[in-house]
């Protein structure tokens, strides 16, 4: 057992144990009236619960963190440390850049190299692609079906809801032949167009509208606005937070995914590949050899999304959120 | 006085008319885009699986397709012989059995941390983000931490804890273990916000009167906490189960199937899941599997269908109003539960 691994049980142990002193002593005293005397009693005395929700939290997180942590130093070591030395967060031989440069640089044995570049490129295009076209497509539909009157409008979007229920895994083998049919397949495309036709953002998106006082809509149309007009400089503007939550939502669901990708692009052509399936492609081995590499590719693959998620992160919890309680 | 009507009626007329062609005009430009992508990427794939799974469909070579009837389903249900029913059937039972076993984990441990969280000590905030932070990950990226973690001969939790086990590929069931990890460490950060948002909504005044009563703080856990976020909950189990039947990333990128047991007629990959059996046949040699695999499809797509039957049904809320609400709310919930599956 290592010297990591004994500190780390003994530090949480130890923690544990003297808070559970701390709330005997407390409620011993408590029941005594001795606590409201001095003034860390007085603090015990009203944040007990916070106290103790803290330390457990706090030790929580430092089990919950060690992957990201062994993640992100990982991707700092060298090959030979994980061949030899293994086991180390700060490997014996110290911190090393190679393990990028390789991703880059190392040829395989057909003698090229791994399109990260093209990887990450095609990644970022299908992201963002997708993300504006979603933005674009569901939210002139939201908000025909919010501020404009015709007939049918409510069936049609009572029959898009139902189509909710039906899960992707009854589609996947026909959508496969449906891109194939439409020429699609083996491009970009065929990750960008089907999630067009997504109900979900562009229910979020409806939802939000609905907010918007109507009247307001009204008056702008009585002042001679055009619906572009309206939509643009009216409807746009206000829907901003929804739009950004939807379009989180998109891009690291686009960013993240991994099934589709490697059913359309398939095994052979390694430079139209995404970002998560050259990831997983490198790992397969599960060697020490390319355990750096791997894990260099990984931080790529996390990065952007942890920097998203660190800027946005109170919206994406809050969208979260909503998504179950207010709905 | 006659004329003045007919005039007017006339003007009025002329005007809904017009009106009506600006008005379907703006709609067709505002909702034609979406309708045209919802009717082929989402009605036509549905309508066309259904054909698909009739027929002995090559992709390679679409014309060229064979009328099977429902030669492809009796196939799958019930014919003991062939190796689609053996590798559909224990494919289905490990996801089954997986998101059973992952359930009662992916719900208890988010809802103690919820509660902890609801209790806003210093910095919640920070712990919020923190927890929360890998269930945004890529699971390409998570799963290959994880091999990091448990990969053997390099791994850092053997020389941590000592030990020399090949976790992912030697006992199925080790392998397993270091799935439901993953799962549970990039997985269950959907729920938590879900649970600790509940938390904030339940009734301050309900744990005044339990105080009163003397309930102490667990009594009061069970007997307020829990009843006051029912929906949440039972929204999280369903949404869990159903979003588990999609299990692939965890599985293709820490164990690709493996570790391969031999019961005595063929290898079997231990750890296929439904998902990752789909894929790999349709990412596999042959080009004429695609009608099986829409049955597969279609069979899955009815068991998750009346999966959420029953959830509809437990979970039918009163007011009644919210239906539409409630069925987002679902998606997205299943959207999170997935995590990066799809």
């Amino acid at each position: 057992m290592s010297k990591f691994f004994l500190v780390l049980v003994i530090l949480m142990a130890v923690a544990l144990a003297g808070l559970l002193v701390v709330d005997i002593v407390v409620t011993i005293k408590r029941k005594k009236n001795e606590l409201t005397l001095t003034k860390l009693g007085r603090y015990f005395n009203d944040n007990l619960l916070k106290f103790n929700a803290f330390v457990l939290l706090f030790l929580f997180c430092v089990v919950w963190v060690i992957p990201l942590i062994v993640g992100v130093l990982g991707s700092f070591t060298s090959k030979e440390a994980f061949e030899y030395q293994p086991g180390h967060l700060i490997p014996t031989d110290g911190f090393t850049f190679d393990n990028y440069l390789d991703l880059f640089t190392q040829t395989r044995v057909d003698g090229t190299t791994y399109p990260v570049a093209n990887w990450l490129l095609n990644s970022f295009i299908v992201s963002v692609a997708s993300t504006f076209l979603y933005l674009l497509v569901a939210g002139a539909a939201a908000y025909a079906f919010v501020f404009l009157d015709f007939k049918f409008r409510d069936a049609i979007f009572g029959v898009m809801l139902f189509t909710m229920v039906i899960p992707g895994i009854a589609t996947l083998t026909p959508q496969l032949a449906n891109v194939a049919n439409l020429g699609i397949a083996r491009t970009l495309w065929a990750l960008i167009l089907p999630g067009l036709g997504g109900v979900g953002g562009m229910y979020l998106i409806r939802q939000f509208y609905l907010g918007i006082p109507k009247d307001l809509i009204e008056s702008a149309r009585i002042d001679g606005s055009s619906d572009f007009r309206i939509f643009k400089r009216v409807v746009l503007p206000l829907g901003k937070s929804v739009f950004l939550v939807q379009g989180l939502f998109c891009f690291m669901g686009s960013w993240n995914d991994l099934m589709w990708p490697q059913i359309i692009l398939g095994a052979n052509d390694m430079d139209k590949w995404t970002l998560q399936m050259g990831v997983a492609y490198i790992s397969s081995s599960r060697s020490a050899n390319s355990m750096g590499m791997s894990l260099a590719g990984a931080m790529f693959s996390a990065v952007p999304i942890m920097i998203l998620f660190v800027i946005t992160q109170n919206k994406i919890i809050d969208g979260v959120a909503a998504s179950g309680v207010k709905g | 006085m006659e004329k003045y009507t007919t005039i007017g009626q006339y003007s009025l007329k002329r005007g809904k008319t017009a009106d009506f062609f600006r008005r379907y005009g703006m709609v067709l430009i505002f909702l034609g885009p979406f309708l045209i992508f919802f009717l082929l990427f989402c009605v036509y794939p549905l309508v066309y699986g259904i054909g698909m799974s009739l027929f002995k469909y090559d992709i390679a070579n679409p014309d060229a397709t064979e009328w099977r009837g429902f030669q492809n389903y009796i196939k799958i249900m019930f014919d003991a012989e062939s190796q689609y029913h053996k590798d559909f059937w224990f494919a289905f039972r490990n996801t089954a059995v997986f998101a059973v076993v992952v359930v009662p984990l992916s719900i208890i441990v988010p809802l103690v941390i919820a509660i902890l969280v609801n209790a806003q000590p210093k910095g919640y905030k920070v712990f919020r983000a923190l927890i929360y932070l890998p269930s945004v990950l890529p699971c390409s990226a998570s799963g290959v931490i994880f091999i990091a973690l448990f990969g053997y001969g390099f791994g850092y939790v053997n020389q941590w804890i000592g030990m020399d086990i090949n976790w992912l590929n030697s006992e199925p069931l080790y392998a397993w273990l270091i799935i439901l990890l993953l799962c549970l460490w990039g997985g269950w950060g959907g729920n938590f916000i879900i649970l600790s948002a509940a938390l904030k909504n339940v009734d301050k005044s309900l744990y005044e009167s339990a105080a009163i009563d003397g309930c102490s703080g667990f009594k009061r856990t069970l007997a307020v906490t829990v009843p006051g976020i029912k929906n949440q909950l039972l929204l999280c189990v369903f949404t869990t189960i159903i979003g588990y039947f999609g299990l692939y990333g965890q599985i293709y990128v820490l164990t690709s199937g493996g570790p391969e047991i031999f019961d005595g007629q063929s290898i079997i990959k231990s750890t296929t899941s439904i998902m990752y059996y789909m894929q790999q046949l349709m990412n596999g040699s042959r080009y004429d599997v695609y009608g099986m695999t829409s049955a597969m499809g279609m069979i899955l797509g009815i068991i998750i269908g009346l999966i959420t039957a029953v959830q509809f049904a437990v979970t039918k809320e009163r007011k009644g109003k919210d239906k539409y609400g409630k069925m987002y709310r679902e998606y997205i919930a299943q959207k999170n539960a997935e995590g990066c599956h799809e």
